[in-house]
């Protein structure tokens, strides 16, 4: 099981004949993933070494019943291509694009009230159910079948804890990154009950930084709902405020983001706050 | 991108807020000409233009009332150091006559994640202490979006924080010229603190702080053209994200803005500091390097270099090589004793190459963080 996206997900690639479109479409096929469509306006009719192309996503998804799609869409029309996905009703839509404006950001959070869809990023490197289906730039080989839920506001913190991971046979059962932007399509709270209701996923590591209030929202429902042991790494505590700290998301402002209260708040809800990748792995294997 | 106070206020006034009369200054013939322009009854304000707050209190504020004492702080300010930021240029402006001080500003609200306006009666003092000890005197309204700012959500506020009503109109119509700026110019923040109401009863913006979302700038071409005065916009253009955390002894070169953090993490639980914060994700190639190296290098404050990084799609035997190369374009070898890890993508073979070329190199987090402990210790 996995949450999100298995290897039967029906997924598009937006910008698929591009360099990283074509480049990143190989990968993603190499790890299984169920890719049926590419989207491209301007080159409908054509085909990616015999995947049909199409100029719009609702076209695509009316000839091929898209159900996930990623986009590999330079951050000036990345809101389009996340806009065009969500108005033709694809469910999972997953965007690794770095440098969408805030403003673009506010317009889809909007967007997607009243809709079925998720928006995973941008500023991510994807989501992977490891060996089924990768809608991503992650490596491969980092990750590993196996029983734990991830989810990351970094892509290179994400890395390397998923590869201690997999080095300690614990193996993941899907990866989510939501990206280090201050306004995330998805945040971590609304994750904890798809990882909450997968049988498989027996732990869950959230992968959080300073700013915003993502992790603090996250030990409230692990508060209210939690049955499986959680471990949190944060990166930032020596953060000064009012700096980002290479993500736009990681800054304190107004008090707020600051790494003491997201420790309590997990601390409170139960949660295991740790310094490093490797102590993400001992903690893990001790309670599982 | 985080603008000066006279950026903020050249903004303000094409947008017709109040600015006091003033003069960004660079030398003492600069100085000469503010004094004749502003006035000599009016003059004057000395302030240090550094992007970081607490300037009045390290001294970078003065009120002067000759020019001899003009003159005398403009020495004082010019070079000095504040948070470890230089002062290059100074904002010489009339004094004004306070009656009252407010504070006024807008900016994403990290719960809502929407822009909200925020008011206080209680303006010139840091507004997160007001928050702290006055909650009641900081009012918030939360603007849905493309609805705009309604001023009867601004009437609300300035009844709830007992404001004079005398003053509602020129509050309304710099709350509304506030957000116009914010949404025209795609702000993360923009603030008036203080906004100073004078003895004749009017509103002028005393400060002003404007920061314009980075990700927007490639349409925002007019603030656009102030980027190559900031070092960290500069870098990035080179793929490099560096932030100057302006008090430590290590500078981080490392791989992604997650990576970056932790490793400045776990150099403060050595009991030391990271000075700077270099993310080279999108600039791991000899010019990148080089260009984090100069940094390196030439900043006094780092004493010690600690590289880490985990390759994903990036091949670390790639990444050696083009180290080695922006190290041997600068000199022998490094300047500064330097640490590196490297993991990840072909993680032996970059290690490798950097052994043959005589550097110290591991492949574990922890050793790498016991090497760097043991190193501190030495220089004790």
């Amino acid at each position: 099981m996995s949450i999100l996206v298995d290897k039967n997900t029906r997924v598009a690639v937006q910008g698929i004949t591009g360099r990283q479109g074509s480049f990143h479409t190989r990968l993603m096929l190499e790890e299984g993933t169920n890719i049926v469509a590419g989207v491209v306006p301007g080159k409908g009719g054509q085909d990616f070494e015999g995947i049909p192309v199409y100029d719009t996503m609702l076209e695509a998804k009316i000839a091929q019943d898209i159900e996930a799609c990623i986009g590999f869409v330079p951050p000036r029309g990345a809101s389009q291509s996340i806009l065009d996905a969500i108005d033709a009703g694809v469910e999972v839509i997953v965007n690794v694009a770095d440098g969408i404006p805030i403003n673009d950001m506010m317009t889809i959070r909007e967007t997607l009230k009243g809709t079925r869809s998720w928006v995973i990023g941008p500023n991510t490197p994807g989501l992977i159910t490891p060996r089924q289906c990768k809608l991503g730039i992650m490596p491969s080989r980092a990750y590993k079948p196996g029983r734990i839920g991830v989810m990351s506001r970094s892509g290179s913190l994400s890395y390397e804890v998923c590869d201690e991971l997999s080095k300690a046979d614990l193996g993941q059962t899907s990866v989510v990154g939501i990206g280090g932007d201050r306004i995330p399509g998805t945040t971590f709270a609304e994750l904890i009950p798809l990882f909450e209701s997968d049988p498989e996923t027996q732990g869950i590591v959230i992968l959080g930084e300073i700013g915003g209030v993502a992790e603090e929202r996250a030990a409230s429902v692990i508060k209210e709902i939690g049955t499986k042991p959680v471990v949190a790494l944060m990166g930032g505590q020596s953060a000064p405020p009012g700096k980002a700290m290479g993500h736009a998301g990681a800054i304190i402002t107004q008090g707020k983001g600051t790494f003491q209260s997201k420790m309590e708040a997990f601390r409170d809800a139960g949660v295991e706050v740790v310094h490093t990748p490797k102590d993400v792995v001992r903690i893990l294997l001790d309670v599982l | 991108m985080n603008l000066y106070e006279h950026h903020a206020k050249n903004v303000f006034e094409q947008y017709a807020i109040p600015i006091p009369n003033g003069r960004v200054v660079l030398d003492e013939g600069q100085l000469q000409e503010a004094y004749e322009a502003i006035g000599h009854d009016r003059f004057g304000v000395i302030k240090a233009q550094v992007l970081t707050g607490g300037r009045g209190k390290a001294g970078g504020i003065k009120v002067v009332d000759t020019f001899e004492q003009a003159h005398d702080a403009f020495r004082t300010i010019m070079g000095m150091k504040i948070k470890n930021l230089t002062v290059e240029k100074v904002l010489v402006e009339e004094k004004l006559t306070i009656k009252n001080e407010y504070f006024i500003s807008v900016t994403i609200d990290p719960e809502a994640q929407l822009p909200a306006l925020l008011i206080s009666p209680k303006g010139g003092m840091d507004i997160e202490e007001v928050a702290k000890t006055y909650p009641e005197a900081l009012g918030k309204y939360i603007i849905a979006p493309h609805s705009g700012l309604p001023s009867f959500a601004v009437v609300d506020l300035l009844q709830k924080l007992n404001i004079r009503r005398g003053m509602w109109g020129q509050l309304i119509d710099t709350a509304y010229k506030l957000y116009k700026v914010f949404s025209e110019k795609e702000a993360t923040l923009i603030e008036i603190n203080p906004l100073v109401e004078t003895t004749d009863g009017k509103l002028i913006a005393a400060d002003g702080r404007l920061n314009v979302d980075d990700n927007a700038l490639f349409r925002q071409t007019e603030i656009a053209t102030l980027k190559s005065e900031f070092k960290e916009m500069v870098m990035r253009e080179k793929g490099v994200d560096y932030v100057d955390l302006g008090e430590g002894e290590v500078g981080l070169l490392c791989a992604g803005a997650g990576m970056t953090m932790l490793t400045m993490d776990l150099v403060q639980h050595l009991g030391s500091k990271a000075q700077c914060f270099i993310d080279m994700s999108h600039g791991v190639n000899p010019e990148g390097f080089r260009a984090a190296l100069e940094v390196l290098y030439f900043d006094s404050a780092v004493k010690y270099i600690l590289l880490n990084m985990f390759g994903g799609l990036t091949r670390m035997d790639e990444v050696a090589t083009a180290l080695l190369q922006a190290i041997t374009s600068m000199g022998d070898k490094p300047m500064k004793p330097m640490i590196m890890r490297i993991q990840g993508t072909n993680a032996e073979e970059g290690q490798k190459i950097l052994k043959e070329a005589g550097y110290e190199v591991y492949s574990e987090l922890e050793d790498t963080m016991n090497r760097l402990k043991k190193m501190l210790e030495e220089n004790r």
